[in-house]
């Protein structure tokens, strides 16, 4: 067994024997139910009219009920609470080897630190796209489960695409959550940095410049807001890539470089 | 003989101020090191730059004949080290974080597990979930982690720690069986004197950050010297020093002579002393023991005993 094939055994061993992902799936598995509720009410307004406030609350957030807007509700799901999940799980892969003191263990091995990190990144990628996969999947049974309209075969290659998109620019942004996880020892810093980034999202795209900000451009490319992909061009994506690959290179650098006291 | 350890001029600062100030020393090969201190001295500092862990600001560190940096991943095939209290994955058993740490240390037998969980005694535990472990047997796991791959270097950062008095005797006669019978060098960092005088074969003392001592034990062992103590100390000191003995000039307490004649015959200071009317009230030979060694290089004998 190779180094990396060993490290990945040893992330995906740590991983398996967490609770982390149940919680992390039960986290975004509230997603579709969620707005599965929400294309219910809307679905049946009279049944509906017995939840009053949360009948609004509805039209505000979905608009109406049939598969393209379910479809839409589950991708921003994806971009927002992705973001959030995904770099949770990021949390987790590296700051619990910080705050727990567990990273000494991994530092004088025959086996490289960057084949380690290497080992993590893909972990969190694979666990991440797992649980973008359960929120489509999810999303799906219970759409049919509730029997929405609008169900087209052209639908089916359109949704995947717009799900895999917005669960690719969330993955994409989750090595700086590591860096933080990584250089903060611990896991207050990333999750401070992953919700100020959340935040500066928000603003960012309501000034009109979220195109030009790589935490902004998941929910665009998701459609919040009545955003959609004719909103992002090639440089929003190139940024988006390029965060990562700076919090690749940052949290490689840091675990090989800096004093691991 | 060859060496194990070199380190000259190490040195580590942190805003300015030397943690490990200078710290040159040489660990020879199947020796059993002991590295002491009070606390905040240096020891894991030290252990860490030894490691690869922490970069030194000045100075070069060589294990096993090859210079020590993080990616030196040859040398860390051959080393096996425990730094502060072991931190475990609590939801692994005591099993899986070995076979974890066999992986990642790319041992191709996978007896290599099962062969260091009965040599440290925790077979009984090897299903358990390692969060659930007593403090002594996490130190335990720890000791496995380090001695899984059968390392020619062993770096211990307080290997007793945690550990009931039978666990204690069973590491030390473990950690002699690897130094005599195999071989293994064994530096080992402790503020527990007790432990390091039974097992070091040699001593080093580091207070301030800067090593202070570097000593074999059997020289330590082969300091004696004469106490001797009279109801006029000024006077008695005058007579011994008029006769040429050497009278360290302690402020207070006995008399020391550590002249090798004054500690081969005891009865003619007695005699000296008799004749001049000073007749000693104690007189004893005297040999040194780690604890009052330490105590005066670290300027803390005022808890020692007289």
């Amino acid at each position: 067994m190779n180094g990396f094939a060993a490290a990945l055994w040893s992330e995906a061993l740590k991983a398996r024997r967490s609770r982390a992902p149940w919680a992390s799936a039960l986290g975004l598995a509230l997603g579709p139910l969620v707005g599965g509720l929400f294309m219910l009410i809307l679905k049946d307004p009279t049944w509906a009219r017995r939840f009053g406030l949360i009948t609004a609350k509805a039209q505000l957030m979905a608009g109406t009920a049939d598969w393209p807007t379910y479809v839409a509700l589950l991708a921003q799901m994806v971009a927002v609470g992705g973001t959030v999940v995904f770099g949770l799980v990021a949390v987790w892969i590296f700051g619990r080897e910080y705050g727990d003191r567990t990273v000494t263990g991994l530092l004088a091995l025959p086996t490289a630190r960057v084949t380690i990190v290497a080992a993590k990144f893909v972990v969190v990628a694979l666990w991440s796209a797992a649980l973008a996969v359960l929120v489509a999947g999810l999303g799906l049974v219970v759409g049919a489960a509730i029997g929405l309209p609008g169900w087209s075969s052209g639908l089916v290659p359109h949704a995947v695409a717009r799900l895999a998109l917005t669960a690719a620019l969330a993955i994409a942004l989750i090595p700086p959550v590591a860096l933080a996880a990584s250089a903060g020892r611990g896991y207050l810093p990333p999750i401070g940095v992953m919700f100020l980034a959340i935040f500066l999202a928000q603003v960012v795209a309501a000034l009109g410049w979220g195109a030009y900000f790589p935490w902004s451009v998941p929910a665009l490319a998701a459609g919040v807001a009545g955003a959609g992909l004719r909103d992002l061009g090639p440089e929003s994506y190139l940024l988006v890539a390029l965060t990562g690959l700076a919090g690749i290179g940052g949290t490689a650098a840091w675990w090989c470089l800096a004093d691991q006291v | 003989m060859a060496r194990a350890i070199v380190t000259a001029g190490l040195t580590k600062c942190y805003d300015g101020r030397p943690v490990v100030d200078d710290l040159t020393l040489t660990v020879r090969r199947g020796e059993i090191y002991g590295f002491l201190g009070l606390n905040g001295a240096g020891k894991t500092t030290t252990i860490r730059m030894l490691l690869g862990m922490v970069r030194p600001t000045a100075g070069t560190a060589r294990l096993l004949d090859t210079p020590v940096h993080p990616g030196a991943h040859d040398l860390w095939a051959r080393v096996g080290y425990l730094v502060e209290l072991p931190q475990v994955y609590p939801r692994l058993s005591v099993r899986e974080d070995l076979e974890v740490v066999r992986r990642l240390r790319r041992v191709a037998d996978p007896r290599a597990v099962e062969r260091v969980i009965e040599r440290l005694g925790l077979t009984p535990w090897s299903d358990q979930q390692a969060g659930t472990l007593s403090l002594g047997n996490r130190q335990r796991l720890g000791l496995a982690r380090a001695m899984l791959h059968a390392p020619d270097l062993l770096l211990l950062d307080e290997p007793a720690n945690g550990l009931d008095p039978a666990g204690v005797v069973e590491v030390r006669e473990l950690l002699r069986e690897l130094a005599y019978d195999h071989g293994v060098t064994v530096f080992m960092s402790s503020h527990v004197l007790g432990e390091i005088a039974r097992l070091a074969t040699r001593i080093g003392v580091i207070h301030r950050g800067r090593l202070v001592e570097d000593v074999d034990t059997g020289a330590l062992e082969r300091r004696r010297w004469l106490a001797v103590d009279a109801r006029d100390r000024d006077a008695a000191r005058a007579v011994l020093l008029g006769a040429g003995y050497a009278v360290d000039p302690t402020p207070a307490g006995p008399l020391i002579l550590t002249d090798a004649r004054a500690v081969a015959c005891p009865e003619a200071v007695a005699r000296l002393l008799v004749i001049a009317d000073l007749p000693p009230r104690h007189l004893s030979v005297e040999q040194e023991d780690l604890e009052r060694h330490f105590l005066h290089l670290v300027g803390e004998d005022r808890w020692a005993a007289p």
